[in-house]
């Protein structure tokens, strides 16, 4: 038999207290090991989703299985064996006193060992960089410090689904280095990824599949490099493609277009002289 | 004339060791669209909350030079009398909504300057069409989704229609459509009202070519300011900054190292990148003819 889903909604509904309905009928299906990228307008229901997941939400109607347990039913420490989130602003996440207490919550209160919890915090605070900022408080550091020093709470345990809504927002450009190869380095060992952004050229570079939100409904969902080298569907949802794949789709044959991901795959294009057809 | 000058800055924050700026000196000009980038603490957020006077007239430290505004020194106004001349959206937009719904929020800052009710009106519905939630109006400002909240807080901005608009990282939460339109308004509104912008951002690559000036900050400094394509020639120097280069910039380079193109061509944005590459292809497509 195959193993359960790590994640799966169906038809989950959610409306906030002001009688916003935010979530309208969400079907989603996440296999194990699976990386999605989540994408869609601002407000188009793509954190109310993910609050979902880890069990701060309960939906109105629909039904939200984790590891084929269903949610409502399930205590917050249970769940957050198996699933990590990182929240979109930090500051509604961090509460302890030194970035070295914030990061060691996590993995003492999924029942670590002292000596793992310890190992834990240093590996990941070492590929967050922020070892030397060990004693520091955290919601004196930066903004783009406070975003790392959540990261490495999230990662550090090693959940086997992890859902970033906007990791890389106030990070800077080696700050969005380092995050991004310590969120690979979880990747690699099998775990599964939500990974919510507004940055597409990131969602090409990290998830295989791609989800399209819009008014509360998923409204795409597919094969990643598919739907980012479509930008007719993208401009629909108000998502504008990145300069790389508009070039490509001004300049290239459409087949050599929905192949570019990367400035490197341009290069071999122009190279190839693979240009669109002159009308 | 400038309607900002800052001279020979330097700011420290109450029990730090490091200054915040070390010796900054930056002129705004009317109508000109200014990028201020840097990375992670290279000191924009100190610069901007300079730039409408929060420092030094809320936020305490040891200050040194001359922050002249609108031709007076910046600490010489009274409380508020700064937000009529400078507006400022914050990087946490959270940190900077308190009103119990967003028409008010909006309305707050003109309210504040003693506008005539039916302009306010009219203001409020424009700003809040701008940033594309006028159908939030009637919500209150805690119950919006992140991005949404980052609109709300420029809104609250351009509704006051300042001589100048401070936005600290404005772009990071808003949907690539919001970034797009945004730009697009912001670029308007220094052409036709020559409202000065000022933009802070750790990335560049959406409004490379909307700028008139790119001023780059690290470890406190100001490193350079100056055109678009001479600040930001190198994408290595960037990346050491912290600054994410613009991919079309990448694009270019390698083209450079590989000899598809010439240095005399290199690109940096979307509009030269297409007149380059068709030039490339008209050439290309002749030679064969
Ligand atoms: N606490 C809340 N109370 C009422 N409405 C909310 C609340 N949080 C979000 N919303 C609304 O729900 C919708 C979805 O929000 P959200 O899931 O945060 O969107 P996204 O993360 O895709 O930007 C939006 O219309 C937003 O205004
Ligand atoms: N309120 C504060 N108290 C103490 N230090 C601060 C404060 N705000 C910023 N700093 C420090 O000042 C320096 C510049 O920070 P900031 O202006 O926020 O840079 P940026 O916006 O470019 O990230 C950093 O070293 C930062 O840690
Ligand atoms: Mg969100
Ligand atoms: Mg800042």
């Amino acid at each position: 038999m195959n193993p359960p889903p790590i994640a799966d909604l169906t038809d989950v509904s959610f409306t906030y207290e002001d009688g916003t309905r935010a979530l309208d009928g969400v079907s989603l299906r996440i296999k194990s090991g699976e990386r999605i990228g989540l994408i869609g307008e601002n407000g188009a229901g793509k954190s109310t989703l993910c609050k979902h997941l880890n069990g701060l939400f309960h939906p109105a109607k629909g039904k939200v299985l984790i590891d084929g347990e269903d949610v409502a039913k399930s205590k917050a420490s249970h769940l957050a064996r198996t699933v990590g989130y990182l929240f979109q602003n930090p500051d509604h996440q961090i509460f302890k006193s030194t970035v070295y207490d914030e990061v060691a919550f996590g993995p003492k209160n999924i029942g670590l060992r002292d000596n793992e919890v310890a190992d834990r915090v240093e590996r990941y605070l070492e590929l967050t960089g922020l070892s030397d900022l060990a004693k520091s408080p955290p919601l004196m550091l930066s903004f783009g410090l406070r975003r790392m020093v959540t990261i490495a709470s999230v990662l550090s345990m090693e959940q086997r689904l992890i859902i970033l809504d906007e990791p890389t927002a106030w990070l800077d450009y080696g700050q969005a280095v380092l995050a991004k190869e310590a969120i690979r380095g979880r990747l690699a060992s099998g775990a599964a990824m939500i990974l919510v952004t507004h940055d597409l050229q990131l969602v090409a570079e990290m998830a295989d599949r791609v989800v399209i939100m819009s008014g509360g409904r998923v409204v795409a969902d597919g094969d990643a490099k598919k739907i980012l080298s479509d930008p007719d569907i993208l401009m629909k949802y108000g998502l504008d493609p990145p300069p790389l794949t508009k070039l490509a789709n001004e300049l290239l044959s459409e087949e050599a277009a929905s192949e570019i991901f990367a400035v490197a795959d341009f290069i071999n294009a122009v190279k190839k002289k693979k240009w669109k057809a002159s009308k | 004339m400038s309607i900002i000058s800052i001279r020979q800055v330097s700011f420290r924050y109450p029990k730090q060791d490091a200054p915040a700026l070390s010796n900054v000196s930056l002129d705004i000009f009317p109508g000109e669209l200014l990028a201020l980038i840097g990375g992670d603490r290279a000191g924009k957020t100190t610069l901007c909350h300079m730039l409408n006077g929060l420092i030094p007239n809320l936020i305490r430290g040891e200050l040194a030079g001359e922050i002249i505004i609108d031709g007076k020194p910046s600490s010489s106004y009274p409380q508020g009398g700064i937000s009529r001349i400078v507006g400022l959206s914050l990087q946490d937009p959270e940190s900077q909504l308190f009103t119990a719904t967003v028409e008010e929020e909006v309305a707050f800052g003109p309210e504040n300057l003693s506008i005539p009710p039916e302009e306010i009106d009219r203001r409020v519905t424009w700003a809040l069409e701008v940033m594309g939630i006028e159908n939030l109006r009637k919500k209150s400002p805690s119950a919006l989704s992140g991005g949404q909240k980052q609109r709300l807080a420029i809104a609250s901005v351009l509704s006051m229609l300042p001589k100048v608009i401070v936005l600290d990282e404005p772009l990071g939460m808003l949907d690539p459509r919001g970034r797009r339109d945004l730009i697009e308004i912001l670029s308007r509104l220094a052409k036709e009202k020559g409202i000065s912008v000022v933009i802070s951002e750790s990335r560049i690559d959406e409004f490379i070519e909307i700028c008139d000036r790119v001023a780059i900050m690290h470890n406190g400094s100001l490193i350079s300011s100056g055109s678009p394509s001479d600040a930001i020639a190198s994408s290595d120097t960037l990346k050491t900054y912290g600054i994410e280069p613009p991919r079309l910039q990448i694009l270019s380079e390698l083209m450079i190292s590989e000899n598809l193109i010439s240095q005399k061509q290199s690109f940096l944005g979307e509009r030269r990148a297409n007149e380059v590459l068709k030039s490339l292809i008209d050439r290309e497509k002749g030679g064969v003819v």
